[in-house]
């Protein structure tokens, strides 16, 4: 097994697509994270300067004066609707150059839960198709039969291709998940706040680095399990495109009929278990189809970890066990 | 090693299609024995394919046995197979790979190194390409690599499946003169072909099959006489043809006149012409059989069974 396991990663990295799509991918990753550093880059004179200028502008504006005179008459008067008593227009209404700039500064806990999801998800698609693409070559060049002929173990030759796949995918993963953690902590340490903070609904909660290790083992897993889903459709169909039409036919098409027949089915769905897996508690609300007379109140569901774990684990083992049975009882040309 | 390589019993293979059921090996009993070289013969679409895949493991059967090496495929098939070499159809590599690199994968699989490539390589005469790319190759060529990766186990028993195909005469020679090089070495070879001439060149022996039947088997002097009966036909060519003539209708055998030569049948072996020639002072320029090529025996043993 180990000895096919070596040959199945030779294959691997002699396969000049999957090389070509990791390698797409790994720069697909560079350019949002450098997009993300750009974002988290502290404006420039010149951007202050112009920030400057439009506040300027605005305050010079007739109808800002005008509006900022209503306000100040509104609230010596007692207050309006508007412009309530006591407020303090000048500080509320004057322009400041932040609201110009667009610019809020780095926190690395928020940063990082955000590159994370964003370069596994590429990361994730890419290896689903490097998995299609190296179970369909074979299919495709005929060269599963020779393989047999050296490997007639159809269940090692199943499992070893898997592995080699699992393993590259997930070392894939983590080279992502270390790019992500790098540049968020980067970006906050230069220019921001490296507090270990979350935001959530319920207020700021403290984080450790176990839970953001964590955070990427998740994720590294999910890039490792699209790898072997896409595998495994390759593998049950014998086809790259018919593996490729039925991840894009469900992600693109598949999901919003599904959503539109059955209400209320989100929560089952293939993306919202994903979410929940690679983020942590999903909340997901759900509106009844009719509302009473008061305010329409939602359904909300909240899918934990292990929601989205279990579920994910148990699809891609059924997927695993079908498409190696099917290669294990059918005819290989 | 068993006096039998591979041996069926009742083997039968069906493949639904839309037309319905079509049975590719229809209760095929098979017996390929060690050493030589055995043809497996028979039309296009006779079953032969089908066969080797159900006995390499590559397709299961609906019914009936099949040992290899003495052990029942496909249970112990993995026990065996590193004794089995084959090119099976036609070569199945990966086009964007090279030579060398189709081979390391297939030879790291089974714990071989380098060297053993560079051998088989070499058998093949493919060393000076094996650096380019396999989808690079003519049809030759890549015939010759997939041999070469059947090579590398340093097979007992070696499988190949319509060999010449897309061959030219060079190159079906060579292909020739190395089943030969191989059997002498003490390999076994079965060549699948439905080219007759091309295997009665080569072959010890031969099965014939047609619509996944066995229809005969054994060596190709015994399928050859079975066909023709136990006499033969022979054409002769002798200085003095009236007086020649006279001595073997005289010992019983039939004989026509021909423009330059006679023809004579009823005799077991052309021996028995010579001697009796011989005996009467009239000596032979020229004998050769007629008559006794694969391809017609092929063709009298297929008659009737409307292939």
């Amino acid at each position: 097994m180990i000895r096919a396991l070596g040959v199945e990663l030779l294959r691997l990295r002699k396969r000049r697509a999957a090389v070509l799509v990791t390698l797409l991918a790994l720069v697909g990753c560079l350019v949002v994270l450098g997009l993300a550093i750009g974002e988290a880059a502290p404006p420039s004179a010149g951007d202050r300067a112009a920030a400057q200028a439009q506040v300027d502008a605005q305050l010079a504006d007739p109808a800002f004066q005008e509006q900022l005179k209503q306000c100040q008459d509104a609230v010596a008067a007692g207050g309006s609707d508007m412009w309530p008593a006591g407020m303090d227009c000048a500080e509320s209404m004057t322009p400041q150059v932040e609201w110009y700039l667009g610019w809020s500064p780095p926190q690395f806990v928020r940063d990082y839960t955000r590159d994370l999801l964003a370069i596994t998800m590429i990361l994730a698609l890419a290896m689903a198709l490097v998995g299609v693409t190296f179970a369909g070559a074979d299919f495709s060049a005929g060269t599963m039969g020779t393989q047999l002929l050296f490997q007639p173990r159809r269940i090692v030759a199943f499992s070893s291709k898997g592995g080699a796949l699992a393993l590259v995918a997930a070392a894939v993963g983590a080279v992502g998940a270390v790019l992500s953690g790098a540049a968020s902590y980067g970006t906050a340490a230069s220019w921001g706040s490296t507090a270990m903070q979350r935001q959530t609904a319920s207020g700021s909660v403290t984080v450790t680095w176990a839970e953001l290790i964590n955070d990427a083992l998740r994720g590294v897993a999910g890039v490792a399990a699209a790898a072997l889903a896409g595998y495994a459709l390759a593998m049950l169909f014998r086809s790259s495109l018919v593996a490729v039409s039925i991840i894009a036919g469900y992600g693109l098409v598949g999901e919003g009929v599904v959503r539109s027949l059955f209400r209320g089915i989100e929560p089952n769905l293939v993306s919202s278990r994903v979410l929940a897996w690679l983020q942590g508690p999903y909340e997901i609300r759900i509106y009844p189809n009719v509302c009473g007379p008061g305010p329409c109140e939602p359904k909300v569901v909240t899918l934990s970890v292990a929601d989205g774990g279990v579920y994910l684990l148990v699809l891609l083992a059924v997927l695993l066990v079908v498409a190696g049975w099917a290669f294990a009882r059918r005819d290989v040309n | 090693m068993p006096d039998l390589l591979i041996e069926t019993s009742d083997l039968r293979k069906s493949y639904l299609t839309r037309r319905g059921t079509q049975v590719a090996v229809d209760r095929l009993n098979l017996a390929v024995p060690a050493g030589g070289v055995h043809g497996f013969l028979g039309p296009n679409g006779s079953g032969k394919t089908t066969t080797i895949r159900l006995v390499l493991g590559l397709a299961r059967a609906d019914s009936g046995g099949i040992r290899l090496f003495d052990a029942p495929v496909p249970a112990r098939l993995p026990e065996v197979i590193d004794r089995v070499g084959a090119v099976v159809e036609q070569p199945r590599l990966f086009g964007g790979f090279t030579g060398r690199t189709n081979l390391q994968l297939l030879a790291r699989s089974i714990g071989l190194g380098r060297a053993r490539i560079d051998e088989v390589l070499d058998t093949v005469g493919l060393s000076g390409r094996a650096d380019d790319r396999y989808k690079t190759y003519s049809l030759g060529m890549k015939q010759r690599l997939a041999i070469a990766a059947a090579l590398l186990k340093e097979p007992e028993l070696l499988v190949l499946d319509e060999p010449t195909n897309g061959l030219d005469p060079a190159g079906i020679r060579e292909i020739r003169n190395l089943v030969r090089d191989l059997a002498t070495a003490g390999t076994t070879v079965i060549i699948s072909s439905h080219i007759l001439a091309e295997v009665q060149q080569v072959c010890d022996s031969v099965s014939i099959i047609g619509r996944g039947r066995l229809l005969a088997g054994g060596p190709v002097a015994d399928v050859l006489s079975e066909a023709g009966g136990a006499t033969r036909t022979f054409r002769l060519e002798v200085d003095d043809r009236a007086a020649a003539a006279q001595v073997l209708v005289a010992a019983g055998l039939a004989v026509q006149q021909e423009k330059d030569a006679l023809l004579v049948s009823g005799a077991e072996h052309g021996s028995q012409v010579t001697r009796m020639l011989a005996e009467q002072g009239q000596f032979l320029s020229g004998l050769r059989p007629v008559g006794g090529d694969l391809e017609s025996a092929f063709l009298q043993i297929t008659e009737g069974e409307g292939l």
